[in-house]
């Protein structure tokens, strides 16, 4: 088993109700192409995140297929409309090897 | 006809001219960090002190000294982290009579042989993890290496072979260090610009790597730069190299771990 997948999900901007706010997500993934070889000149198998799923209150609102071209530790920035009672930011994703990781972030209203 | 030629010329000049001013753009002093020989969208990066690349390592640090796999946790006998802030500083150094020149990573290797802890080669994400958060509690504190007073002729003969390979020609390229860092700081090689090879930086996460390096991996890559024969990982010759840069840079303050190119 290896290690987990670290991950850091942050959300940059004023947390208020109906502000927009950037949430900005990175994975700690080699995200092996299947192209490179190892010291040893055998083929690395290819192992990159499939599928990244990221959901607002359980509500689906951006999914990303990352390809090959995506290099090691990928990063994703994306802008979003706070809800009116804030929420749960959550980002999910799983890769080839099939190892599965998720982080979320609450989002506080600020007072 | 003549004023055609004239005008060509002209439009040369101009040309020469504009080249001139982009490659002016880039700082010239020696005593710089590679920090500012970045381009802007990855010192923007590198201050994203929330999401940059740099951050997994921090973070994977940070666990690491305190957690341990059966022997003593690096928190166990160092304590607090902030508290190392004058040790990686003073590396390279050497370890006794007739013993080797070792710098922080070689350390880390030998504190975690020492406590029983798995995986035990450079570059391992474990001790680049730990050398990331040894180098960000020093963040600020001047390269203050010293001379080493017990084992002095020792240590002034690694110094004078750091000096000399800075200073030697070597590789297809017949290129020594100093020709690119000392006589051509700021100046566009390739897509990237020579600096003046001060080791503040490192751990460094360069673009290219796609992951965290130390000064041993930096090195390596110079010599495959300069196409001569790449030295092993952890060679001696490679110590020797840090020493001098570390001594050239005697003072200057430490930003690692940065992001490179």
């Amino acid at each position: 088993m290896a290690a987990p997948i670290p991950s850091r999900l942050t959300v940059v901007g004023p947390i208020r109700a109906g502000a927009t706010v950037e949430a900005r997500w990175i994975a700690g993934h080699p995200m092996e192409t299947g192209f490179g070889v190892d010291p040893n000149g055998q083929r690395v198998l290819r192992n990159i995140i499939t599928s990244i799923r990221v959901t607002l209150n359980g509500r689906l609102i951006l999914e990303a297929e990352p390809g090959t071209g995506i290099s090691a530790n990928p990063y994703l920035a994306f802008s979003l409309l706070v809800p009116k009672d804030g929420g749960t930011l959550a980002v999910e994703w799983i890769d080839d090897a099939g190892r599965r990781g998720n982080v979320q972030q609450i989002l506080l209203l600020e007072p | 006809m003549k004023a055609w030629h004239w005008a060509k010329r002209l439009a040369g000049l101009a040309w020469l001219c504009a080249g001139t001013v982009q490659a002016a753009s880039w700082p010239t002093d020696p005593g710089l960090s590679g920090n500012a020989f970045l381009p802007p969208g990855l010192v923007a990066l590198q201050n994203d002190t929330l999401n940059s690349p740099l951050t997994l390592w921090l973070d994977k640090g940070n666990t690491l000294w305190r957690e341990t796999t059966g022997g003593r946790s690096c928190q166990g006998c160092h304590g607090e982290v902030q508290s190392m802030r004058q040790s990686a500083p003073s590396f390279p150094k050497l370890t006794g009579a007739n013993g080797p020149l070792i710098n922080l990573e070689d350390q880390i290797l030998r504190c975690r042989a020492r406590t029983g802890q798995p995986n035990s080669k450079l570059e391992d994400d474990e001790v680049l993890a730990l050398s990331a958060v040894l180098h960000h509690a020093a963040r600020q504190q001047p390269i203050a290496i010293q001379p080493d007073t017990v084992h002095l002729a020792q240590w002034q003969a690694h110094l004078e072979r750091g000096a000399q390979l800075f200073t030697t020609r070597m590789g297809r390229m017949n290129l020594a260090c100093v020709h690119c860092h000392d006589q051509n700081v700021g100046k566009q090689m390739r897509t990237d610009v020579v600096s003046p090879a001060n080791p503040t930086g490192f751990p460094v996460y360069r673009m290219t790597w796609q992951r965290l390096g130390t000064v041993d991996r930096r090195l390596r890559a110079c010599y495959s730069g300069v196409q001569a024969v790449i030295p092993a990982s952890g060679d001696p010759a490679l110590r020797d190299l840090e020493l001098y840069l570390k001594v050239r840079a005697n003072g200057l303050l430490l930003d690692g771990p940065a992001i490179r190119r």
